[in-house]
């Protein structure tokens, strides 16, 4: 129990700082990296493979995407022009997009902060910590069903300074997105099993 | 719930403490009071023999169902048998 509770607090630490660093970093390499734009360049990058050369990824990709469409082919390869440029007011829109699903991370790490407080407190069976992995599995699945708004989103924005005919609305949907959303089902099956164990051990201890 | 249980009633009326039942009848203190406090989800034939034998009562001096207004259904409360 001793390396449990031990184990949960570090874990438990580790997702509060998560928390707060994962946007707040992230706010600043969008709004304020200046001399590289690496993380535009991650995010350009993910939506568009090919077309960005010099894509110093720091691990902060959402939905690499496998398939660039047709009409991403034929375009030039300036498709993206120097992120490092983009204003302001640009980089502010990229921000609010990029919210979409930095919200849903930064929830998931509040969850798993609270359940990992949970088990060093001791309690590893009760319905808060059945409701917490239940909601980790719903924030999962309904980040993967927000690629559907976030990835059209995220390349009009990237791309709506270019000059006519270099606009693009791009999505693709993969094998990591069905595996992010098989993973959801499989820890929502799981909470609800616990649950109902959970359920079957209360009955037997009101035995008398 | 609709069984009320009147294991308290019983033992004022015996004058007898709580302490004693639960040793004559092989329960722990806690587990008397969860039944004294309607807590119970089920109660075990031979549980239910020994409070009337210690209590020299019949169970329906135990329990007694109470029918709810809203809803007439067949109370959660199970009997078994061991």
């Amino acid at each position: 129990m001793h390396k449990i509770k031990f184990t949960s607090q570090m874990m438990s630490l580790l997702f509060r700082i998560l928390t707060w660093a994962y946007p707040l970093l992230t706010i600043y390499f969008i709004l304020f990296d200046f001399n590289h734009g690496a993380l535009l360049k991650s995010i350009a990058s993910g939506l568009f493979p090919n077309y960005i050369h010099d894509s110093s990824n720091l691990g902060f990709i959402i939905g690499v995407t496998q398939n660039v469409p047709s009409a991403v082919t034929a375009a030039s390869h300036e498709t993206l022009h120097d992120l490092s440029s983009f204003t302001y007011a640009h980089r502010l829109m990229i921000l609010l997009v990029q919210l979409i699903p930095l919200s849903i991370t930064v929830l998931i790490c509040h969850r798993l902060a609270q359940l990992f407080r949970l088990y060093e407190q001791g309690s590893l069976f009760e319905n808060s910590n059945i409701k917490l992995i239940k909601n980790i599995g719903l924030l999962l699945i309904i980040g993967e069903l927000l690629q559907f708004i976030y990835q059209p989103l995220m390349s009009c924005v990237l791309t709506f300074n270019n000059p006519v005919g270099e606009r693009y609305i791009s999505m693709s949907y993969d094998s990591s997105n069905l595996t992010v959303l098989l993973t959801g089902c499989i820890i929502l099956t799981a909470s609800w099993i616990v649950k109902e164990a959970n359920q079957l051990k209360s009955d037997t201890q009101l035995t008398i | 719930m609709p069984i009320i249980i009147n294991v308290d009633v019983m033992l004022a009326k015996r004058k007898c403490r709580s302490k004693t039942l639960a040793e004559a009848i092989g329960i722990t203190e806690a587990n008397l009071s969860i039944l004294k406090n309607g807590r119970a989800k089920a109660i075990k034939i031979s549980t239910l023999e020994a409070i009337c034998h210690h209590l020299q009562c019949q169970p329906g001096d135990i329990l007694v169902y109470q029918h709810e207004h809203s809803v007439i259904s067949s109370p959660e409360f199970e009997i078994e048998t061991s």
